[in-house]
């Protein structure tokens, strides 16, 4: 970690990390506490711009908004935990093996990978959940599949270069077996490469998320998530009352924007 | 004397594929290339580039697909020593782990005695045993090719081939580079086949030369012979131009 | 030449796989025809439908029955409305064209600028603080942009009302006012990507060899910029632009809820919601054809303008 602060000394990364934790930092803290229930309706204060008691304004029951971000946010984040855990893990897989070992299996993947890549992931997410119906689990499946081909391709791309290198040539002549030598020589090499995808993916995957459960085709109806919200507060922004919009999309906004700058700063020096 | 190597009439070739625009061409690379090594021997490989030297190294090593004629070895694991220092260690680690590797994977050391053998091999090529802890990144070209070598010798291996070891290093830096690849020879009872471009730096080091020209060997002569009466007109520019 | 045969035939046997696969898969979402009848149908009428609907047939001959009804332009009937799918799509489909395109001219039109004037200006204030705030804008969402836009120009400043779309018919300039700011949502964070790449790529030109030649040769700066550098700046952008173009149709999909535009992008969420399977087959492949062709076309331009390929 202080190796990373170190070779990333840039105003990207440091911006980019600290956003980052604070989001992720206070998305934690909503888990286990939150100022008020996100699901206790308030009659009297229904449709509240923000107050000194609810620090971002209620919704038409009366329920706290910022509490309900809270929970909102921690479904997101978890989503796009496991869709980049799936995507990268897989992903890996996949293109070391591909780029270590090249050959026809290497050729048809590499296609199919370049086939689906070619499609934005929000519309094939959307269209396998036409298929398999809404739902938290549903969207983690579909979006790490979705996501496995770019990692691949990331990682693959790096093991085709490497493996060609004076250094690989070396270790196979000490006699290092092949799976030895792509986990425990290649692999670390590829990290300033795959630490940025990681970082971007979780951009991607947050995206996605959202605009998925907004468009109605991510979580269930009965689930919270921050897409939900967005499209709930459209009928805020007709009648007048755009905070409520404002405050999920910042929220989004700002998660995307930690992960965005995190990844710029990882591929800079300085 | 034992021979630690045997190259027979090896020949190899590529050919570029054919487009729009050109036919095909096949391109010969290495011609009924043969010569012995023999135990204890620095043996050097001269010609200049194109020549086909690397070639012969590569096959010799197994790094080449398709060839015509026989390699037979007497060794069990040459080793291989790269011009370019900058690319001969894995940048993700350090020089202990680089050097720890092959012993991993041999299997018969344990822990205590994979590191008393590496400060020992870092102490032969001139280390101190804190450079161990230290990236490739830290070091300069000429640590760098010190530990390329360290790594080539901790197998123990009985034949050693080098590419321009020194090609890529300062002059200085050379001279002390060659004294101790000697010294390394003479202590393990090492074999080498020391390929270069520079007659000058093959004259500090090796017993015998071969002169290779487009891919094939033109002179094979023990190293003063080559120098005071070197027979081919080609081996004779080389010796000039090293005048 | 064979490259673009080649290329055009991966095209179409990735569209036919494609196609079959997005077909297989929505056929096996599930009965469609309780859907329609609703609970309480008998089970003649269920059958009935069936044989109506031409349910009962195995799965190739379904698929093979309507790719050849897709290719002559026929997509179809709707399970729900019963009217043909063509009819539904029509204007719909237009109206999503000219966003993207809208969206797409936008980009373009600020991002050139923006790249040149960041690669002229290098290190300046100026280019430092755009390149920061480029890197910001490329993160926000378009939605996010989009809701922005809506607060301050529908909202605050009146310049529109949010939610009630003009169609063209019944007023043009108005219909373009409105269009203006989902256009702008989808354009606005491409545009920060774009002008981010135009920068890099007219900076890398300009370090070499034949710039360098060209101000030795009296060119002043401005002159050799846009003579020769800007051109094959451009060339490692049009494959990101194809990347734009499609990316842009999913963003349009979103933006289309936003500013409740009636373009295919609503028209596919609620036929999905509605388990009208003819109208989401028709609109998915609508959306595969245009992805693979603006690739394809992405693919040739840049194999065109590779100046290793100029004689």
């Amino acid at each position: 970690m202080k190796k990373l602060f170190a070779k990333h000394n840039n105003w990207f990364f440091k911006a980019g990390f600290i956003l980052t934790a604070v989001m992720v930092g206070v998305v934690l803290l909503g888990q286990i506490w939150t100022p008020y229930d996100p699901n206790a309706m308030d009659a009297s204060v229904k449709a509240q711009g923000p107050t000194l008691r609810h620090l971002l304004g209620t919704d038409f029951f009366g329920r706290d908004i910022l509490s309900r971000i809270l929970e909102g946010a921690g479904a997101t984040l978890q989503i796009a935990f496991f869709v980049v855990l799936i995507g990268a893990v897989f992903g890996t897989v996949i293109g070391a093996l591909t780029g270590y070992f090249g050959g026809v299996v290497d050729e048809v993947l590499m296609r199919i990978c370049d086939a689906i890549t070619a499609f934005p992931s929000v519309l094939l997410a959307l269209i396998a959940i036409a298929v398999i119906g809404p739902g938290r689990l549903n969207v983690i499946m579909v979006l790490g599949c979705v996501f496995i081909p770019s990692f691949a391709r990331i990682v693959r791309a790096e093991f085709v270069r490497i493996k060609r290198l004076n250094y690989i040539s070396l270790a196979r002549l000490q006699g290092v077996g092949d799976f030895r030598i792509m986990l425990k020589h290649i692999l670390p090499n590829t990290l300033p490469t795959l630490l940025p995808a990681i970082s971007i993916g979780f951009n991607n995957a947050v995206l996605a998320e959202a605009s998925m459960s907004f468009l109605g085709v991510g979580v269930s109806a009965s689930e919270v998530s921050l897409g939900r919200m967005l499209s709930d507060s459209q009928n805020y922004i007709l009648r007048g009352l755009p905070w409520y919009a404002v405050f999920v999309g910042l929220t989004i906004a700002l998660l995307i924007l930690g992960f965005s700058l995190l990844a710029e700063g990882l591929q800079q020096r300085r | 004397m034992n021979k630690i190597l045997e190259v027979k009439h090896v020949s190899a070739s590529y050919t570029t594929q054919g487009n729009a625009f050109a036919r095909e061409k096949v391109q010969i690379v290495l011609h009924d290339v043969s010569f012995d090594l023999y135990e204890g021997e620095a043996l050097g490989l001269v010609g200049e580039s194109g020549s086909g030297k690397t070639t012969v190294a590569r096959a010799i090593l197994g790094f080449l697909p398709r060839y015509e004629g026989e390699i037979i070895h007497h060794s069990k694991r040459p080793q291989l020593i790269f011009q370019d220092p900058y690319t001969s260690l894995n940048p993700a680690r350090t020089v202990g782990w680089i050097l720890e590797e092959p012993l991993k994977v041999y299997g018969k050391f344990d822990a205590p005695e994979r590191r008393r053998r590496i400060i020992e091999m870092l102490e032969n090529v001139g280390l101190s045993e804190e450079y161990m802890s230290r990236r490739p990144s830290e070091l300069s070209g000429g640590q760098r090719q010190r530990v390329s070598i360290a790594a080539a010798l901790i197998v123990r291996p009985r034949l050693v081939i080098a590419d321009e070891p020194v090609s890529a290093l300062d002059v200085t830096i050379q001279a002390q580079i060659l004294q101790l690849l000697d010294e390394m020879r003479e202590k393990y009872g090492l074999s080498y086949l020391f390929i270069s471009h520079d007659m000058n730096v093959v004259y500090q080091l090796c017993d015998r030369v071969i002169v290779m020209k487009k891919g094939v060997i033109v002179e094979d002569a023990p190293i003063d012979d080559i120098f005071d009466h070197p027979q081919h007109p080609y081996t004779r520019e080389l010796v000039e131009a090293s005048r | 030449m064979k490259f673009v045969l080649k290329k055009l035939a991966t095209l179409l046997i990735t569209l036919l796989i494609l196609s079959f696969l997005a077909y297989a898969a929505f056929e096996m979402v599930g009965d469609p025809v309780g859907m329609i009848l609703g609970t309480n149908a008998t089970p003649e009428a269920e059958a009935a439908l069936r044989e109506e609907l031409g349910l009962n047939r195995s799965l190739p001959v379904r698929y093979f029955d309507w790719l050849f009804h897709f290719v002559k332009g026929d997509m179809g009937t709707s399970y729900i409305y019963r009217i043909s799918v063509n009819e539904m799509i029509g204007e719909k489909l237009g109206l999503t064209v000219i966003l993207t395109l809208f969206g797409f001219g936008l980009t373009l039109l600020m991002s050139i600028p923006l790249g040149v004037y960041s690669a002229r200006r290098e290190g300046s204030f100026a280019d430092r603080a755009l390149t920061v705030s480029n890197q910001i804008v490329m993160a926000i969402p378009a939605f996010f942009v989009a809701i922005l836009l809506t607060v301050i120009f529908g909202v605050l400043l009146r310049l529109f009302t949010p939610g009630s779309f003009v169609s063209f018919n019944e007023s043009p300039g108005r219909f373009f006012l409105y269009m203006l700011f989902p256009a702008l949502s989808v354009a606005i964070p491409r545009t920060a990507m774009a002008a981010k790449m135009l920068r890099s790529s007219i900076l890398g030109e300009m370090q070499k060899d034949y710039v360098r030649t060209a101000f030795s040769r009296g060119h002043n700066r401005r002159s050799a910029l846009r003579a020769h550098a800007l051109k094959n700046a451009l060339l490692p952008i049009v494959a990101f632009l194809a990347t734009t173009a499609a990316e842009m149709l999913a963003g349009c999909i979103v933006i289309e809820q936003i500013f409740s535009l009636p373009g295919i992008g609503r028209l596919l969420i609620a036929s999905i919601n509605n388990r009208d399977i003819p109208v989401v087959e028709a609109i998915v492949m609508i959306l595969a054809v245009w992805v693979m062709v603006v690739h394809f076309f992405g693919e040739v331009i840049s194999e065109a303008l590779d100046p290793r390929l100029r004689s």
